[in-house]
């Protein structure tokens, strides 16, 4: 679902938000002015270069994700990996269709003892409290997930009680 | 004095048999993963598709094995494993209770039910 709004972001305008956007605007014509005036004319690419570096910068107004549920920093991550960004977007849809009473979120997970290990995860956050319900919810998931892997892709899930 | 990948679950027995508060099921969590880990590695550490280096790197290393070799839950059940090991050691403020151990035995469990029977431990 390419190019959806997160309404929660969306909608998070209040009037400190407003200011903070003007700032980052206004930031962001004064960079351009800056180099503009170190580097004189600019081609076209410069241009385009400068002005996404500068609105790449979080926090933004608003800004475009796959899916509500994926954070940042997960979809900056699968952004160039077809394979992996459409396992995460099918698998997200298929457990909110078939858990729909749990919470769902993506998230790239760090290792604390391995900085270089990081490993997409779908957490599925629901009500339970039976070790027999948390192995059926998670043979469940698993299976959602695989059937929704693509290629080489692989997507780490995480049950939790809510 | 050498140990063995089996020293580190009868000591979490033991832990688990004189202490009964969070702390013990820290170090319960803690001790079982490293058990399973030393055994898993061990095992596999000569597979043609395995790449132990016995350095950093060889947790990530078990999921990746297990991924490349098409078993993507065991991979999966040997990252929440991993994941529930992090937990008991880093997230201190995180409350770890008796139902968090008893998740995490139980992913335990199933993941060493599972690489037995594809003969992976």
């Amino acid at each position: 679902m390419k190019g959806t709004i997160n309404p929660s972001e969306k909608y998070e305008s209040t009037s400190e938000n407003a200011g903070r956007s003007q700032r980052e605007k206004h930031r962001a014509r004064n960079s351009a002015k800056a180099l503009s005036a170190t580097h004189g004319h600019h081609t076209t690419s410069e241009i385009s270069t400068t002005k996404s570096t500068t609105l790449s910068t979080p926090p933004t107004y608003y800004e475009w994700k796959s899916h509500p549920a994926i954070d940042r920093e997960l979809e900056r991550y699968i952004k160039s990996d077809r394979e992996l960004r459409q396992t995460v977007i099918d698998s997200i849809r298929t457990l909110t269709h078939e858990v729909p009473h749990a919470k769902i979120s993506a998230f790239l997970e760090h290792d604390p003892e391995e900085p270089e290990t990081t490993r997409p995860v779908i957490e599925v956050r629901d009500d339970f409290d039976e070790v027999d319900q948390y192995r059926s919810l998670k043979t469940k998931v698993q299976e959602i997930v695989r059937d929704a892997e693509r290629g080489d892709a692989m997507v780490y899930t995480r049950i939790s009680r809510a | 004095m050498p140990v063995s990948p089996s020293d580190f679950e009868e000591h979490a027995d033991r832990v688990d048999d004189e202490f009964e508060d969070e702390i013990a099921r820290r170090a319960s969590i803690s001790r079982r993963y490293y058990s399973i880990f030393h055994r898993f590695r061990e095992e596999n550490a000569d597979h043609d598709e395995s790449k132990f280096t016995y350095r950093t790197g060889d947790h990530r290393e078990a999921s990746d094995f297990l991924n490349r070799l098409g078993y993507n839950d065991l991979a999966d059940d040997f990252h929440s494993i991993r994941s529930k090991r992090n937990e008991a050691d880093y997230d201190i403020d995180d409350s770890i209770g008796e139902f968090e151990y008893q998740m995490f035995l139980a992913d335990l469990e199933d993941f060493e039910r599972a690489a037995n029977e594809e003969d992976l431990l």
